[in-house]
């Protein structure tokens, strides 16, 4: 029975890496940037939502799309501000665009810092669902189940947003080919900007259920972002199933490992898969977007 | 010929400017027998721990207000405060103390929330020979007299106590624990913990380990739910105690839970509420039982910061005025040898906020003070007792 309660705990984790690594998936197969400021828009995407509950008595419902809203508010701006200077210079910035996402990064956690006090915080009781299921001897938060349900659809949109409608086809021959994609009629910039929106509301989803059921600071992010960034690199870059399936897998083989073999050493186990992961197929197990053309 | 001769003169008439310049910033800041002694102060208003930080300061500079309102120091002298932000990160600092201890006008420094913090800066201060009073870090053995004495409650003492009070009190059968294991400062207090509740016949089920950057407690929940204890100790970093709490509650544990001194600031309250209710933790500042000296303090604090003060608030006051006492014994010549001197020769303390406390080499010991305390459900704090959800 603890086996199912920690697979169930490991599950609820996953789901918020698994909407993560979607986000961080967009962006690397769309603009093939290694944004490593990512982590930040959960951090917001968790303020924003905090603030809409806590100071406007908004319902939890409506402080989740808040935080999507606050997390593509920052993606769009740190896109503009950090990235599309370097676009318009022309060939590949991977290294600039490196530079330019880590000093975002620290700039917006400075931000969250001073806007925070650098204090704890939490959502106020009664504002989260706090709903508890008992099934056989497992407990089961209803916030893990919304965690999970969120996780799955926002998966399934963008694949199929991706996969199936003209936007993201649009999107996708930006990501390919941007000269190409001109030629063909469509505008570059809409493309990227769409895309970092859709990274910052999935990211920012992701802060909000991360921070529901428990305290966090303004370094929310950087947690998440380790571990969004094995879980795309597993999945493999260009799809979100891809992206999700990593996140899952990520989210139980840290509580189980920590369960089984060894708290101290979750984070090495983690990363000890990625290099394995890496080793074994490089393209991720969803064999997609080949991690040299970065 | 004429120009060489003035360019001469000019030069001679620079060189004699600058050197008496030089001579009076020298004895400005000589800090000996003049108006101002002034002390180093390596702050935390930024950085992971500036919920605390923040607090620490307040009491600091509250006292150092105070202190000098009251010419303390006797003759007009003031104590200016020379505030250097080190954000808790060993690196930054360093570099903080390092400024500090080159200027020798600097006859005393105050420091260091984390133990590596305070790790990394002592070696750098005791080098100078500037005598530096540690105001928060927990980790065993971190003073060393006499340049690194240490102000800090040791909240090693304070969870034994707690540990033995809850033996006595709410009598558990067993007992699980919890323990940031990558920070020794609290692998510490988890064993202070462990030995007051050694040899009671309480059953000991063991400990769930947790590392600081830990932000997900659902796992560990899980692990400790499973090992069905009485009772939780835990022994964390705040935001892991708070979410460790808060992971417990949600998930039906209705036993008692107890952790150290971290979870007393008002942010702590905010952050998680009345899931905080009925946990006792050890402080050694509680304005509702404190000596008259403690009672002013918690009204001025009050007054100023519009809060009550907690715990790190009370540790950074005791610092400044350990600081400003070593001052005003150091005598009309306060240089760093001198208040090095007069820290050591400090054994005991009347009338402090603690009451009296004394010193065994160079550690600040206030067992008198200890105060076992709890959240009530709307947000106070008060006197814990085994009751409601706790005895049960």
């Amino acid at each position: 029975m603890l086996f199912v309660q920690q697979l169930i705990n490991g599950i609820a984790l996953g789901a918020v890496y698994a909407l993560f690594a979607v986000g961080f998936g967009v962006v690397f197969s769309t603009m093939r940037i290694l944004n490593l400021a990512q982590g930040v828009y959960a951090t917001w995407g968790a303020l924003v939502a905090y603030w809409a509950v806590a100071e406007l008595g908004l319902p939890f419902a409506v402080a989740c799309v808040a935080g999507m809203a606050g997390g593509a508010l920052t993606a769009v701006m740190v896109d503009q501000v950090a990235f599309q200077p370097l676009r318009s210079r022309g060939g590949e910035q991977l290294l600039g665009t490196i530079i330019t996402s880590v000093a975002l990064w620290i700039a917006l956690r400075e931000v969250a810092s001073l806007a925070t006090g650098a204090a704890p915080l939490g959502f106020p009781p009664g504002t989260v669902p706090g709903g508890l299921l008992h099934i056989g001897g497992v407990r089961v938060l209803t916030t893990q189940i919304i965690a999970v349900v969120c996780a799955v659809a926002v998966t399934t949109l963008i694949h199929l947003l991706f996969r199936h409608t003209r936007l993201g086809a649009a999107i996708r021959a930006v990501g390919h080919d941007r000269g190409a994609a001109m030629l063909g009629g469509v505008n570059p910039r809409t493309a990227i900007l769409t895309a970092a929106a859709l990274a910052g509301a999935a990211t920012g989803l992701a802060g909000v259920l991360y921070a529901d059921n428990q305290t966090f600071t303004f370094a929310l992010g950087d947690g998440l972002l380790l571990q969004g960034f094995a879980a795309v690199v597993i999945g493999g870059m260009g799809d979100a199933r891809g992206a999700a399936f990593g996140g899952f897998m990520i989210g139980i083989v840290q509580v189980l490992s920590a369960q089984y073999i060894s708290n101290s050493f979750q984070d090495a186990i983690t990363f000890g898969l990625l290099l394995v992961v890496l080793v074994a197929r490089p393209r991720g197990l969803f064999r997609t977007v080949e991690l040299g053309r970065a | 010929m004429a120009r060489p001769t003035v360019r001469r003169r000019r030069r001679a008439a620079l060189a004699v400017a600058t050197a008496a310049s030089l001579l009076l910033a020298a004895a400005c800041d000589s800090g000996t027998q003049s108006g101002e002694i002034k002390i180093g102060f390596i702050t935390a208003t930024t950085g992971p721990v500036a919920f605390a930080g923040q607090t620490f300061g307040n009491g600091t500079q509250l006292a150092i207000d105070q202190l000098n309102q009251e010419d303390y120091l006797g003759g007009g002298r003031k104590i200016k405060l020379v505030r250097k932000e080190g954000a808790e990160n060993p690196a930054r600092a360093v570099e903080q103390a390092k400024q500090l201890a080159g200027d020798q006008g600097v006859v005393g420094a105050i420091c260091c929330i984390l133990s590596p913090v305070a790790g990394a800066v002592k070696p750098i201060t005791s080098a100078a020979k500037l005598p530096l009073d540690i105001y928060g870090a927990t980790d065993l053995g971190l003073e060393d007299p006499p340049y690194v004495v240490r102000t800090t409650t040791l909240p090693q003492d304070a969870n034994r106590s707690l540990a033995r009070k809850v033996v006595a009190q709410a009598k558990p059968a067993s007992v699980a624990y919890a323990v940031t294991q990558d920070n020794s400062g609290w692998v510490s207090q988890l064993k202070s913990f462990q030995e007051g509740f050694a040899g009671t016949g309480v059953r000991d089920l063991g400990t769930v380990n947790t590392l600081a950057a830990q932000t997900d407690f659902s796992g560990a929940a899980g692990q400790l739910m499973a090992k069905n204890p009485e009772a939780v100790v835990i022994a964390a970093l705040q935001q892991s105690s708070i979410s460790l709490i808060k992971a417990l509650r949600s998930r039906g544990y209705r036993g008692l839970i107890v952790t150290a001194e971290t979870i007393g600031s008002p942010g702590a309250f905010k952050a998680a509420g009345q899931t905080l209710a009925d946990v006792p933790f050890p402080v050694y500042f509680f304005a509702g039982k404190a000596s008259a000296q403690g009672q002013k303090f918690a009204q001025s604090y009050k007054a100023k910061y519009g809060t009550d003060p907690d715990d790190y608030a009370a540790q950074g006051y005791m610092a400044a005025y350990m600081m400003a006492t070593a001052a005003k014994n150091a005598g009309k010549d306060v240089t760093r040898e001198s208040v090095t001197k007069a820290l050591s020769n400090i054994k005991s303390l009347d009338g402090t906020i603690y009451g009296s406390v004394r010193f065994e080499n160079g550690q600040l010991h206030a067992p008198d003070s200890i105060v076992h305390i709890t959240w009530t459900k709307d947000g106070r704090q008060t006197e814990w007792t085994p009751s409601g959800r706790s005895a049960s």
